[in-house]
């Protein structure tokens, strides 16, 4: 038979007295072909071949390798993109929630980009569950704040449901978490951020119900935005409930419900507390305390299991934040099985967020008599480097030349650089205590580069008077092994003292 | 085949050999379903590269390729582990494909599903893509943009084909 992209003329031959023998009564197959083939026995074999085969191959490769409909979940399955629906051109898809698919939609009649959700058909079939759903998101479309995603609208097309509402571009803090736990400022701030709007929101007495780290968001400048703010009513019971493992995360699991939403009880906004409460520990240890291996346990878990202590969870890199035994009581309150035992009011809970913050300060402030030497220290060293430019500049003059120059500049680089970078960790002990750490790790390599390159410069210098400028010279040679000794010895120790090694 | 394709089946593919080594090193092979494998492995391809599947038939067809290789792969490793290979006929690797039902000689089917590929391109795709992609007769006709009746026909006759050839039945 011949090869190529085309069916030979024969197969097709073949194809079509297969299929027209099918068509006869199997006893008759047999005459059908030998009559249709005209006499041709290659053909006549392969067909009575085929036909043989066919009666065999009922269930042949029926089954797939992989099952269809799991394809097809992985799929997305998702003929929405790429569509339009009314005034929404479908552009990708976002994601999965427990209340349908997310899809990225242009609204073209405002020009801007909104998250158009689809509303699982459940809700739109039955009249009394779409009465709720519509009074649902027209309270949570009531809801405008900076740290909220804007619900905008309800939609329908084609008797399907769908919730527009404000595009968050951004990572969730659960992408940021597989990156590991959140430390200092980065910490206390990411609690805060989401303790406002959950406050402005309690306040209007609309409950969040699904805080967790997949709905709270990060822009790429830095703002905290909670989505799907009390939509969570919307989703169908069943999914909530449902362990999907994806990637190792798990999805819809009750890993961050309070234990009277386990209960089924009446849900207020001490219910968000909890959660937010679960939330603040993930993010500062790397772990939910609650979850197990599987939904069961997990449930188990948060209604009977007291976790760890915050502050003994968390891991040893970022165990000198500042301000972690207030965020440890915080977290810990939040954390109550009682919910009377949390805190009153959400803005309580703010305001003690904010007194962790102020504690941070406060511990540093305290440690005072031993930054000082510290902060005198560095504040002298970019004194001296920059002074020291000018016998650096002085030389090039009595004795010029290329390699004079290149001196002058290196000298001047590396003096500006570790002068500016020592500025810059003393304002940030003064200013935001809690960053030293993460702030002097970022620089040290730089610091000690620039010092190198420093003390060699004015060697150097030092080196090419020598002969004519003996004095000079002296005078360099001292500078460069007082900064060595500077940087290497008393700085360590003065380092020591106000931070602890 | 264009060269876009060509670098997503390898990435899928990689991918899901990825996983699927990872699945029996952490000795869950029993316990893991390949659909689950074939789903881990778009939700994480989606989260690297959200623009590169214009939509979910794209998807399919590239997967129904990927997992092709790679039951090909793991068949062959399987076959070369038993005393140099002897004996080819394999069953399959239970990790991969629980769902499969009756052992199918996946080496043999990929033999025979490229001999059919010189015959008829159309008909080997339709089989890659219900067999290995797991695709309904619908989604193969939308994605060769055939019709169903079509689709069923040549399946029809690419069974009846297939299964005379492992079968060891001389052809015409």
């Amino acid at each position: 038979m011949s090869a190529g992209d085309r069916p030979s003329s024969e197969w097709a031959e073949i194809n079509d007295l297969f299929h027209r023998a099918l068509e006869q009564p199997p006893a008759e197959r047999d005459a059908f072909v030998r009559k249709a083939a005209g006499g041709r026995p290659t053909i006549i074999r392969e067909v009575l071949s085929l036909l043989s085969s066919h009666e065999r191959a009922e269930t042949f490769i029926e089954q797939p390798a992989v099952n269809a409909d799991a394809l097809m979940a992985a799929a997305g399955a998702d003929p929405l993109v790429g569509q339009r629906l009314g005034h929404y051109q479908i552009r990708r898809l976002l994601g999965e929630g427990g209340m349908g698919i997310v899809y990225l939609a242009d609204d073209t009649r405002l020009g801007r980009e909104v998250a158009l959700k689809a509303v699982r058909a459940q809700f739109a079939d039955d009249p009394a569950r779409r009465a709720r759903f519509e009074r649902e998101a027209q309270a949570a479309a009531v809801l405008t704040h900076p740290g909220i995603a804007t619900v905008y609208a309800l939609e329908e097309f084609d008797g399907r449901l769908f919730i527009s509402s404000e595009y968050v571009a951004g990572e969730t803090l659960r992408t940021e978490l597989g990156r590991g736990p959140l430390s200092g400022t980065r910490l206390l701030e990411t609690a805060i951020g989401i303790a406002q709007p959950l406050a402005a929101a309690h306040a209007r007495g609309l409950v969040h119900r699904d805080l967790k780290p997949e709905n709270v968001i990060r822009t790429p400048e830095g703002a905290i935005k909670i989505l799907d703010f009390g939509l969570a009513r919307l989703q169908d019971r069943q999914s909530r409930d449902q362990a999907i493992t994806t990637a190792g995360t798990l999805l819809g699991t009750p890993a961050y419900m309070s234990p009277e939403q386990i209960r089924a009880t009446d849900v207020d906004f001490r219910s968000d507390l909890f959660s937010f409460g679960i939330v603040v520990y993930e993010l500062a240890t790397g772990v939910n305390p609650f979850t197990g291996g599987d939904p069961a346990s997990t449930i188990a878990r948060i209604l009977e299991v007291e976790p760890a202590r915050l502050a003994e969870r968390v891991p040893v890199s970022s165990a000198n934040t500042a301000g972690l035994g207030a965020l440890t009581r915080v977290v810990t309150t939040c954390l109550q099985k009682d919910r009377n035992a949390r805190y009153r009011s959400t803005r309580e809970l703010e305001a003690a967020l904010d007194a962790a913050r102020g504690a941070g300060v406060a511990a540093l402030e305290a440690a005072q008599p031993t930054t000082w030497w510290w902060q005198f220290h560095q504040g002298l060293a970019s004194l001296a480097y920059f002074l020291l430019l000018i016998p650096l500049a002085v030389a090039r003059t009595w004795v010029p030349g290329p390699l004079a120059v290149a001196i002058l500049v290196a000298g001047f680089i590396a003096a500006l650089v570790a002068g500016t970078l020592r500025l810059h960790l003393w304002f940030t002990v003064r200013k935001y205590p809690y960053e030293w750490r993460a702030q002097r790790d970022r620089t040290v390599l730089w610091i000690r580069v620039a010092d190198f390159v420093f003390a060699g410069a004015l060697a150097a210098s030092a080196l090419t008077l020598l002969p004519s400028h003996i004095e000079m010279a002296l005078v360099l040679i001292g500078a460069a092994v007082l900064v060595v000794l500077a940087f290497a010895v008393m700085e360590p120790a003065t380092e020591r003292a106000a931070f602890g090694p | 085949m264009p060269a876009p394709v060509d670098e997503l089946v390898v990435e899928v593919y990689a991918e899901l050999r990825r996983l699927a080594d990872a699945y029996v090193r952490r000795e869950h092979a029993k316990s893991v379903q390949a659909t689950e494998l074939v789903h881990e492995a778009y939700l994480r391809l989606m989260k690297d590269k959200r623009q590169a599947w214009t939509n979910r038939a794209h998807f399919l067809a590239i997967a129904a390729i990927s997992m092709r290789r790679l039951l090909v792969e793991r068949a062959r490793a399987r076959g070369a582990s038993k005393r140099g290979g002897a004996r080819l006929q394999v069953t399959l690797d239970e990790a991969l494909l629980q769902s499969s039902g009756p052992d199918i000689d996946v080496l043999g089917l990929d033999r025979a599903l490229t001999a059919l590929a010189h015959l008829d391109p159309q008909q080997s795709r339709i089989v890659e893509l219900r067999f290995f992609g797991g695709q309904s007769v619908e989604e193969v006709a939308e994605t060769l943009d055939i019709s169903p009746a079509t689709v069923k026909r040549h399946w029809t006759v690419a069974k009846a084909w297939l299964l005379r050839e492992l079968r060891g039945g001389g052809k015409a």
